[in-house]
């Protein structure tokens, strides 16, 4: 039995080498001439390298930016200069797992211009020498003036501007508007927003959903979203002067999640981007969600309604929630390798500065944009009557939310941090902890293991 | 006289020649793919990287790494330990019903005075959950014993009545240990029923008539004559299972639910993964946590090799050797 382990090691290996040995470096060692074709991208700093590269590679864990943005949008619509290439790269895994797949890639040495990040694994790359900064490529902050403070904020490390994100990602509570007319009375969604104010607000509010259903109905439905919202509400980093510390946001969360729990305002067994999380949105036996720009018609919020023929599509409605918080984002980096800088910087400023390439691409994609001048545009243009939320105008909607996120730096161990909360809060919610402090000493234990090169 | 000595050396050498060349592409291959990176283990055991950037520096530090896996107390090591424990406790909660009901079942199917109808059709089929993928398996059985309504076991127990509530079934940690073990055991009895089988084939006939005719029932004839002869087999079937257990990581992985019940079943394999995989980049601690994990094997397969070894042939051999080294020493003298 254990032959057979090895051969298939043996196997999975040799596929790999042969992998490997299949790359070849495509990195333009030639010099093209780049100054043939109207479309060229012109350099605004004139200290900037010339574009060598024949080949413009764009990496990201999934097919989004390299292909439904990069090739789709960015291409179709501005071309490449005469013989460069375009290559997406894409891996076809979740930005959770994106960290291997990226490493590999850059120590292989292959070509690389522009790369993709999420938040929680921004610093490893930024950190590291494969990125480059944005004035390398001759982008000066000063262009991001448009942009939303905290896309800024998470962007910059130690005060140097190495990523800017394409999208502002506010979060929301989405909730059902019959079953909010039918329980509360509720008609629109300031007079929903007035009942979720604050978390007082908010429980008495679930309280009241619950007696009106019988019981059935919870106001929200698993805990992983709610984290969302004091995680970006934190104004410490986790980590000072190489020890971590455990801030208030942590235990106020945990309180909240028992009190949630213990009165029924929540279903502890129903798991994060599981079915039955989805299920809850169509069975009318919750009230709303948390969920944010990228969880509408991407995810989430049309995995609850069912799909387009689900039983609760167009029966959405959102508003801001308890707190301005954002969940997640996608930035854009530089590869510290590029040979094509110009286009590098002309693709980063598409998607992240300049406002009519950017409502260009919301209006393509309808991609909430990281631009308050082009989502004003935008609103000013009619918005978008989302069919997903019955017609409810989402871009005005989450135009003030964004402006409402708290600036917040990331660290290094964000994405470790919170994965060493995720069963805590499970289990302090459900009872399994006698106190709170056993709780945070649970938390504080696995963040030990999975950091012990802090100062314990 | 003396040229034809010199013709049979002269034929045994290129005869060996051929011999090494037909084994040089496993020891190729093992040297680049087993070797290598085994010795490679052990030197980035002795390293951290400092800081979280995907290039961070290695720097040297001795043997730390394992000293703060087995002799510093902290999370470390109380999770190392813990999972030392999970992988015996899941493996020998696997082996035990496995090797029962294994030789059970090839007793049978080999006994000429049973014959057992359809002998082929139950060897396919017991062997073949063997061939589907473990994530398969896992993923066949995380649905089955899911927590809502809707999953079938709760699905079943609510419609007999049985239970009122849906069992969190994967939320109590002797439960999940249990599935865990059961489906390993599940997926490889085929697999040791057909070895056993095979070894139990090769025993002269006539020892299980001389048996019958002395009088000697199934269960003597099991103990006495089945048991010690494939007792080699035996010994091979625990040794690989042993190896493959302590590596076990698919099913048990699979099974992982998101809450702190994961780390009743959190392997050594799975521990050295997170370590590695983690956002923390830990390669030191989990290059450490192999060699340990290698040593472990190392010994206890020692072990067995040792408690399973033929007694007499020892006892034999050593006389054996003392005596020529009494002939020796008489010689000298």
């Amino acid at each position: 039995m254990n032959l057979k382990k090895n051969l298939a090691l043996v196997a999975a290996l040799a596929m790999t080498a042969t992998v490997f040995a299949g790359c070849t470096k495509t990195g333009g060692e030639e010099p093209v001439d780049t100054t043939a074709g109207g479309n060229d991208p012109v350099a605004t700093d004139p200290a900037a390298p010339a574009d060598t590269g024949d080949t413009f590679t764009v990496m990201s864990w999934n097919d989004e930016v390299p292909v439904k943005w990069g090739e789709k949008v960015y291409v179709a619509d501005k071309g490449l200069p005469e013989g460069v290439t375009y290559n997406p790269v894409n891996f076809g895994v979740g930005g959770g797992e994106a960290t291997p797949y990226f490493q590999n890639y850059m120590e292989s040495g292959e070509d690389l211009d522009v790369f993709a990040l999420e938040a929680d694994f921004a610093l490893t790359f930024l950190n590291s020498s494969y990125a480059g900064t944005l004035a390398d490529v001759g982008i000066s902050a000063d262009e991001f003036a448009n942009a939303y403070d905290y896309t800024m904020a998470i962007g910059t490390v130690d005060g140097v501007l190495k990523a800017v994100s394409m999208q502002s990602c506010p979060g929301v509570y989405a909730y059902r508007t019959d079953l909010a007319d039918s329980y509360l009375g509720v008609k629109s969604p300031d007079e929903m927003q007035a009942l979720v104010k604050d978390w007082d607000t908010y429980l008495d509010t679930a309280a009241k959903v619950k007696e009106a259903s019988g019981g059935k109905c919870t106001m929200s439905v698993a805990l992983g979203g709610l984290w969302q919202v004091f995680s970006a509400a934190r104004e410490q980093d986790w980590v000072v002067d190489n020890k971590f510390v455990v801030t208030d946001e942590v235990k106020e969360f945990l309180e909240l999640s028992k009190t949630l729990a213990d009165n029924g305002y929540i279903d502890t067994n129903a798991k994060t981007w599981d079915a039955s999380w989805y299920g809850r949105g169509q069975d009318g036996t919750t009230m709303g969600m948390f969920t944010c720009a990228w969880g509408l018609e991407g995810c989430i919020l049309i995995d609850a309604a069912g799909g387009v023929d689900g039983p609760s599509y167009g029966l959405w409605n959102i508003t801001e929630g308890p707190a301005g918080w954002y969940w997640g984002g996608t930035w854009l980096a530089v590869s510290s390798t590029t040979d094509n800088p110009n286009l590098a910087a002309d693709f980063i400023r598409y998607f992240c500065a300049d406002t009519d390439t950017m409502t260009h691409f919301a209006e393509a994609t309808g991609t909430f944009v990281n631009n308050k001048e082009a989502v004003k545009n935008i609103v000013a243009n009619g918005g978008y009557a989302n069919p997903l939320l019955g017609g409810q105008d989402s871009y005005a909607y989450f135009a003030p939310a964004a402006d409402n996120v708290p600036a917040m730096n990331i660290g290094e161990y964000d994405g470790t941090i919170k994965s060493a909360l995720n069963p805590v809060m499970v289990d302090y919610a459900t009872g399994k902890y006698a106190s709170i402090d056993d709780a945070i000493k649970a938390f504080t234990d696995n963040v030990q293991a999975a950091l012990p090169n802090l100062n314990w | 006289m003396m040229a034809s000595a010199a013709n049979r050396r002269i034929r045994r050498l290129s005869y060996a020649k051929y011999g090494y060349m037909f084994i040089l592409p496993f020891f190729l291959v093992y040297f680049i793919f087993s070797l290598y990176p085994l010795l490679y283990t052990f030197y980035i055991s002795t390293f951290r990287a400092a800081g979280t950037a995907v290039d961070a520096e290695m720097y040297y530090v001795g043997f730390e790494n394992f000293k703060d896996l087995l002799f510093i107390d902290s999370p470390v090591r109380t999770q190392f330990f813990q999972a030392i424990g999970n992988t015996l406790i899941l493996w020998i909660c696997n082996f035990i019903p496995q090797i029962a009901l294994s030789l059970l079942l090839a007793v049978w199917f080999t006994d000429n005075r049973l014959h057992v109808p359809g002998k082929g059709f139950f060897k396919v089929v017991m062997y073949m959950p063997n061939i589907i993928t473990a994530a398969s398996v896992a993923t066949l059985f995380l649905s089955l014993f899911g927590e809502t309504q809707y999953n079938p076991v709760n699905q079943i127990l609510l419609s007999w009545g049985w239970i009122q509530e849906p069992i969190t079934f994967l939320q109590t940690y002797q439960i999940k240990r249990g599935l865990v073990s059961f489906i390993l055991a599940w997926m490889w009895f085929g697999n040791t029923m057909v070895m056993l089988m095979a070894s139990i084939m090769g025993i002269n006939p006539s020892l299980f008539e001389a048996a019958q005719i002395d009088g000697a029932n199934s269960a003597q004839v099991f103990a006495h004559i089945t048991v010690p002869s494939i007792r080699p087999m035996l010994v091979y079937v625990f040794i690989t299972s042993m190896i493959g257990g302590l590596q076990m990581f698919d099913v048990p992985y699979l099974f992982n639910v998101g809450t702190d019940i994961d780390k009743y079943t959190r392997t050594i394999a799975i521990y050295i993964f997170e370590r590695y995989s983690g956002a923390t980049r830990d390669y030191g601690r989990s290059a450490a946590a192999s060699i340990i994990l290698f040593i472990i094997t190392g010994i206890l397969g020692a072990i067995v090799f040792y408690i399973n070894s033929d007694k007499d042939e020892i006892a034999e051999k050593k006389r054996r050797r003392k005596e020529a080294k009494r002939l020796k020493g008489g010689a000298g003298f």
